[in-house]
């Protein structure tokens, strides 16, 4: 029951709030290529980067709980990407495991990795902590643009996301419920084997997309009466526009880039 | 309406009376969380066999989280109910088949619950998941249809998804029907349909009680519906039960009603405007006959006894 927020907004007035969401996605996906372009053996790039990350929460003026939530749903891959990376790697021998070896090698990479999954994951969910959804695809749609002379849809991409994060919410809620009302049938949705629950969630899916169909007929119906027609010539309420915050933040990750970068190539560049 | 002559499904189960009984039940959702909702808190009521229940009160307060408490579908985080003299919120909640089965309950919108490709498979939901054989099955949803008042076996072999809303609500509540429930749970029965519709289903809900002896929990907005049906009400706001008795005694409390965003009968309303004109008319009729009759000889008497 209305327990699941998309998006995970927090509600602030942070300069990182403040920042138009072009921005902060394009910060995140530099961030994201920077991570993996820097050196893996290299202890003060992630020290760089985990400062960036942290501070950027800091400055959001978000609690570090939100950063270890946020963690939580990768857990699982997280520990295989380490264990993997632990065992994967010839060289110096530090210790056995019966007849795997981990080697120096190894436990550098397998840092590395998870050092750089943790950063990844904590940045992006950054991003959704401090945009509202609208924000987020309205800077996406702004993005995509320029391609869409080459055919990429993006007002209706972003129209889409917008829908989709709206519903979802509405769905969780509709399944609860639709749930509830077979188990009051006797409808048992939790054993038996995989067979046998795929086969229980029917009494489930068939009632979801037949409302959910109802409901995009609907949707279409009031888009239409308030006279939607598609992007075209289309003018907004709230223009997006670069502010000095704006340009400082692109100051940061240029500097951020480039330092990450030196202390991977520019050392051994004579 | 519903045919007297046709017999009940047998009753094999053991033959303990389905009082259902609860003791200080009270339910929040997000419990430690900030956002914390207390729906239901203190309610102490017992249901006994045979009886027609009445449930009214604001949106949000609780109504729909009590239904779900009575068939075991939520856990109320405080206090306990007994049905049948057994305990449903210790221990042994994980197995409620059985309580499900005798406690049916019909959810807000039930046609939202259809999803077979015909209307008897549907119906059959519940007596296939309560593993009965192929003709029992048959049987049961033959009689759930006919007490709802669908008895075309062609319409039996439609998909559920060609029949008009009013139909559909009604093959909904056979689908709980043909669970063979001692006691039924409607949530808002009739929200959303016309009048010939509403009058369709609250008369199958009344011969339910009245000629199969189900004991009958009804939850409405509509204070003429429950007025008309019920022997006993029950008045929830912000969770907490504030009233219960007779209609008869909880109409009386007009004023109170009307603070909680509920309102009274339009017959008691038509007797409370004309008394307050000086007429001398009794404080609650809840039957359209019975009002224009107190009126009649009223007028008969000479207008009343206070000035006009």
């Amino acid at each position: 029951m209305r327990t699941v927020v998309i998006g995970q907004y927090v509600v602030g007035d942070s300069p990182v709030h403040r920042l138009d969401p072009r921005t902060k996605i394009m910060g995140v996906l530099v961030f994201m290529a920077v991570l993996f372009a820097a050196d893996r053996t290299s202890v003060p790039s992630y020290l760089i980067l985990a400062a960036v990350a942290l501070g950027g929460y800091r400055l959001a003026g978000i609690s570090f709980r939100y950063m270890v939530r946020s963690i939580k749903p990768v857990l699982v891959i997280l520990f295989f990407t380490v264990v993997i990376n632990l065992f994967w790697y010839r060289g110096e021998v530090v210790f056995r495991i019966w007849r795997l070896a981990v080697t120096r090698e190894g436990i550098a990479m397998a840092g590395a990795m998870g050092v750089r999954l943790l950063l990844l994951v904590t940045t992006a969910a950054l991003l959704t902590l401090t945009t509202p959804p609208i924000a987020l695809t309205d800077g996406l749609e702004r993005l995509l643009s320029p391609w869409k002379r080459i055919g990429v849809p993006a007002h209706e991409l972003a129209l889409m996301l917008t829908i989709a994060l709206r519903f979802i919410p509405t769905l969780i809620d509709e399944a609860d419920r639709i749930m509830k009302a077979q188990m009051a049938r006797g409808a048992d949705f939790t054993t038996g084997g995989l067979v046998q629950r795929a086969k229980s969630l029917l009494p489930l899916l068939v009632p979801l997309f037949v409302s959910s169909f109802r409901r995009a007929d609907e949707l279409a119906t009031a888009m239409e009466a308030r006279c939607y027609r598609g992007g075209e010539g289309r003018t907004r309420l709230r223009e997006l526009r670069y502010a000095g915050l704006d340009y400082a933040a692109a100051a940061l990750f240029l500097v951020l880039t480039g330092v990450i970068l030196y202390l991977r190539f520019g050392v051994r560049v004579p | 309406m519903c045919c007297g002559s046709m017999s009940w499904f047998p009753r094999s189960r053991s033959s303990v009376a389905m009082r259902l009984e609860l003791q200080g039940v009270g339910h929040s959702y997000f419990r430690g969380a900030p956002q914390e909702v207390r729906a239901l808190d203190g309610i102490d009521l017992v249901i006994e066999e045979g009886e027609f229940l009445g449930v009214i009160g604001p949106t949000g307060s609780g109504k729909s989280t009590l239904a779900q408490c009575l068939n075991g579908l939520l856990h109320p985080t405080d206090g306990r109910i007994l049905a049948g003299g057994r305990d449903i919120t210790g221990g042994d909640r994980k197995n409620l088949r059985w309580l499900r089965q005798r406690v049916g309950l019909v959810f807000q919108f039930p046609e939202s619950q259809l999803f077979e490709e015909t209307v008897e498979d549907d119906v059959g939901f519940g007596p296939r998941n309560l593993g009965l054989s192929r003709d029992e099955t048959a049987a049961r949803v033959e009689r759930a249809l006919e007490l709802v008042g669908i008895s075309d076996p062609g319409v039996a072999r439609r998909s559920p998804f060609t029949l008009s809303g009013g139909q559909m609500r009604r093959v909904a509540i056979a689908g709980v029907l043909a669970l063979d429930p001692e006691v039924l749970v409607l949530d808002e029965p009739a929200a959303g349909l016309d009048p010939a519709g509403r009058d369709e289903i609250l008369g199958h809900v009344k011969a339910l009680h009245e000629h199969r002896g189900l004991t009958v929990v009804l939850i409405s907005h509509n204070m003429e519906e429950v007025a008309r049906l019920a022997d006993r009400l029950l008045v929830l706001a912000g969770g907490r039960a504030v009233m219960a008795g007779t209609p008869g005694e909880v109409f009386r409390r007009g004023p109170e009603l009307r603070a909680m965003g509920l309102d009274v009968p339009a017959t008691v309303q038509v007797l409370e405007a004309l008394r307050h004109r000086g007429w001398t008319l009794p404080e609650v009729l809840l039957d359209v006959e019975a009002t224009a009759d107190a009126i009649a000889s009223a007028l008969q008497a000479g207008r009343g006894t206070g000035p006009c």
